[in-house]
């Protein structure tokens, strides 16, 4: 095999590893500014296309989770002009000012992501159904309430009574581990 | 932020995380936001949260197996441009009046099958009656074949006593029962004071002991199991077994005895009311396979077929085109000031099977909107009325002539609600039961 074809193949290698490592992360920072799940996954597809086709651009020892999310900025962006009216949340100027503040915040995303998961072991199992039901792929909040036998009102109200629960808890967590 | 500000703050997030923000929450977290960095900073978090919990739903999804997707028939002979001949000789007017005096539980399951069943008290329920949310089933002795909304179907053995909680979930209060769960009805789930367990596709036996414990065998396919309180789950594949108590789970001795005398199963006796294609009134089920191209637009005509536009209530099948309302391109359907949108997306180009179902009327006080997708039920509606008539069979109307942008075929209305069974061998054969 030629140095070129080995680089190229180190090249993939590191790349599959960045991109399984931090994928979750690229799509937090996605669905930050694009709330609709469905549309915000397209945009993780399209923006994982071209982090593909640019890597050979990324400098290795540099931050690679702050170069794709700008990549995915961009790709944001570009979605936002193809985007319905009705599917527009955020103004032009606030999504600019979210997508600042949410770029430096990646650690602790990343630190709240580690201790949610310690929190929902903390639900009732009932409840950590009901929401786990809720996020998943193609569910909505309908069928999370039929599958849980609650009318779709009180599966309303006890999604947002675990969220606040979660929420606290993980700002609990981090408070407490944090020096 | 004030406490007042966070509280306002965080029922934007959550009416943003369930996509029910109206315009005027928009602009005002857009408002929030703009203003203050701490605001975007608990956005920021919140939002983060809610991605965290796609993951890892998506991981526990990703531990079982995924189900397969429901076969697809295609069907090459296309007919929308012709649709307009068969809509005039069929009927569905829907007539709708009296309301209910008091608001009765959705029907989420059918009696589909028994042999020899005796049940405690006066008159049990017979093969073919529909079973509400919440009803009890105590069968004193004999077998009872109950098929759920979902397409799982469950076989009691007497006795035992079984609550009926929607059409994914039942309780078990003491007995025998096994549980079929097709690929579309894969999640259905049997709990009691032991286990809770998650049929994930396959055939599953769970027997209760006089200790308050029980024991599940994995027959075949799949299913997760986790005492209540407990996070951790247990995955039984084929041919595995757990018993459950109040301590965690122990393996099940005398295995393979047990599972070749489970092996031999007594047959059912099916004795429901035949189902009838119908040309005339009382239609009950309309069932057809639609196609939608992948490019068709919202500004097009979206109806797929109305019934009895020039009555007060007519009932209407259309893709959905309003985002606001859900999945854009799911299936929608209105009648009497209900209605139902789905959550698989008719605009693909590919053939999907549709039914819509009426069901209940004034013998059961209660009547309902059923819609289903490739099998598998897409949403229940209690309607406000009690009775439904058919009406001319003249007055079909199809909205939209040609339907444009997709395709129909193989329409049929059936005098009755179908089953689950009924409606997987109509998809899969295009015949009823029974060749009809």
């Amino acid at each position: 095999m030629s140095e070129s074809a080995d680089a190229s193949l180190d090249q993939q290698k590191q790349l599959m590893l960045l991109m399984t490592q931090h994928q979750r992360r690229i799509f937090g920072y996605i669905h930050t500014l694009v709330p609709r799940r469905a549309d915000a996954e397209d945009i993780l597809q399209e923006t994982s296309l071209v982090i593909v086709e640019k890597f050979s651009e990324f400098k290795p020892g540099t931050d690679f989770v702050a170069w794709a999310c700008q990549i995915a900025w961009w790709r944001v962006r570009a979605a936002r002009q193809k985007f319905a009216r009705s599917k527009v949340v955020f103004d032009d100027d606030v999504l600019d000012s979210v997508a600042h503040t949410a770029a430096t915040m990646h650690a602790e995303v990343s630190d709240r992501h580690e201790a949610l998961a310690r929190c929902l072991q903390r639900l009732h199992p009932r409840d950590r159904e009901l929401l786990l039901t809720r996020y998943e792929p193609g569910a909505r909040v309908e069928e999370a309430a039929e599958r849980s036998g609650r009318s779709l009102e009180a599966a309303y109200k006890a999604l947002a009574r675990l969220r606040k629960l979660l929420f606290d808890c993980v700002t609990n967590q981090l408070a407490t581990t944090t020096p | 932020m004030t406490d007042a500000e966070t509280l306002e703050l965080t029922e934007l997030c959550n009416a943003l995380a369930d996509d029910r923000l109206t315009e005027a929450q928009r602009v005002q977290l857009n408002e929030r936001l703009a203003a203050s960095e701490e605001a975007r900073v608990f956005y920021v978090r919140f939002a983060g949260m809610n991605a965290s919990l796609c993951d890892y739903s998506s991981e526990l999804q990703a531990d079982a197996p995924a189900p397969p997707k429901p076969k697809i028939i295609r069907h090459p002979m296309a007919w929308w441009a012709g649709i307009g001949a068969i809509a005039a000789s069929l009927v569905a007017a829907f007539v709708l009046h009296e309301k209910p005096a008091v608001d009765p539980a959705p029907s989420v399951a059918w009696l589909t099958g028994s042999k020899d069943a005796q049940w405690n008290g006066s008159g049990g329920p017979q093969p073919g009656d529909s079973l509400e949310r919440g009803q009890r089933l105590d069968l004193q002795s004999g077998l009872a074949e109950v098929t759920f909304d979902s397409g799982a179907r469950v076989v009691l053995e007497g006795p035992t006593s079984l609550e009926v909680e929607s059409a994914w979930a039942a309780s078990l209060k003491s007995g025998v029962l096994t549980t079929s769960t097709p690929s579309e009805a894969a999640g259905f789930r049997v709990a009691n004071t032991a286990v809770a367990v998650t049929n994930l596709g396959g055939d599953v036996r769970i027997e209760t002991d006089h200790t308050g414990g029980a024991e599940v065998v994995a027959l075949n396919g799949s299913a997760e199991t986790a005492a209540p309180g407990r996070a951790e789950k247990v995955l039984l594949k084929s041919k595995q077994a757990r018993h459950f108590t109040g301590g965690g789970a122990m393996p099940v001795a005398d295995l393979d005895k047990k599972l070749s005398r489970f092996a031999q199963r007594a047959g059912l006796e099916r004795k429901g009311r035949p189902v009838k294609l119908t040309q005339g009134s009382n239609a009950r089920t309309v069932a057809f396979w639609v196609r939608i191209a992948k490019d068709a637009t919202p500004g097009q005509q979206a109806e797929i077929a109305g019934f009895g536009r020039q009555k007060s209530n007519p009932l209407r099948v259309a893709w959905n085109t309003t985002p606001e309302h859900g999945l854009l391109g799911a299936l929608r359907t209105e009648l009497a000031g209900e209605s139902i949108v789905g959550r698989t997306s008719l605009r693909d180009g590919e053939w999907h099977h549709v039914a819509v179902m009426i069901v209940g009327g004034k013998k059961t006080g209660r009547l309902e909107l059923k819609q289903y997708v490739d099998g598998q039920l897409e949403g229940t509606k209690m309607l406000a009325r009690k009775k439904v008539d058919g009406g001319d069979a003249r007055e079909f109307v199809h909205a939209g002539d040609p339907m444009v942008g997709g395709e129909l075929d193989k329409l049929i209305f059936a005098d009755r609600p179908l089953t689950p069974f009924e409606l997987r061998t109509l998809i899969d054969t295009n015949a009823l039961p029974g060749g009809v």
